[in-house]
């Protein structure tokens, strides 16, 4: 029983790991800003998430599992607040976009008023 | 078990001369006893997901120093802390106690606090075109009063 769950913890923990990687690999090869949010925000949440059931998978269902599920939850909320937040700033301080953008509506519709 | 951990990093401090090679075989000797009770594979992840963790941490850091714009700083200053949450996590698995959780905690509300206040602080830079630090928020001035009409 034991054994299985250091199993399921060691699969969790190399999941959180993969995630956290791509993520520190996006925040260097993206080419802009925004890109950068992109990449580093949404993996970082779901890394956490499997470095926390890695925890509470090892240590057992008890009141470390609270408090990982109150990390989960809190970086649920706190992490696409911030970012969202840093986008805006971003876009208020007109941060330079990348060379090969397509299309850029927010510039397009902030003219136009 | 926290002496057990860092007692290798002391002794390695104190032999400044000595290489690597010849303090390592100690160090990982001093590290077993806390890994025993552990499955070999977890013990094995334990270890990968440190070592990928400070590769990560290293990025940030580059991300941070080179950064072009402030607000790539300031991601790269979030991602730091997420990573520093991860390794307390890692941590805690890794001592098999919950000591240092409240820690993880800490350090997130720490890290959302800080973005969030840079972020108001870039917007209220970005809004106040005769602030000196306008620069630092990659603004220029022709294109702020392009979108403002």
């Amino acid at each position: 029983m034991n054994t299985a769950f250091d199993l399921c913890a060691a699969a969790a923990l190399l999941v959180g790991l993969f995630f956290f990687v791509v993520g520190a690999v996006g925040i260097i090869r993206m080419p802009d800003a925004y890109h950068r949010l992109h990449a580093a925000t949404k993996s970082s949440t779901l890394g956490l998430m499997g470095l926390l059931l890695a925890a509470t998978l090892h240590l057992g269902v008890s009141e470390l599992g609270v408090k990982a599920l109150a990390v989960m939850l809190f970086l649920f909320v706190a992490n696409p607040i911030g970012s969202h937040l840093l986008a805006k700033a971003a876009l208020k301080a007109q941060t330079p976009l990348w060379a090969g953008t397509l299309s850029d509506e927010h510039h397009e519709d902030s003219a136009s008023e | 078990m926290i002496a057990n951990l860092f007692a290798p990093l002391l002794a390695t401090a104190g032999h400044g001369a000595q290489t690597l090679s010849q303090t390592l075989p100690q160090t990982l000797h001093a590290v077993e006893p806390t890994v025993a009770g552990m499955h070999p594979v977890l013990a094995a992840c334990v270890t990968l997901a440190i070592a990928g963790l400070c590769l990560g941490l290293a990025l940030c850091l580059y991300r941070l120093v080179r950064g072009p714009s402030l607000t790539d700083r300031v991601l790269a200053a979030d991602l730091l802390s997420l990573h520093v949450v991860g390794l307390v996590v890692v941590l805690t698995v890794y001592l098999r106690s919950a000591v240092f959780f409240d820690a993880a905690l800490a350090v997130g509300i720490l890290g959302f606090v800080s973005t969030v206040g840079f972020a108001q602080y870039i917007h209220a830079v970005a809004g106040n075109a005769e602030h000196p630090n306008q620069k630092a928020a990659g603004i220029s001035t022709a294109s702020v009063s392009g979108a403002s009409s």
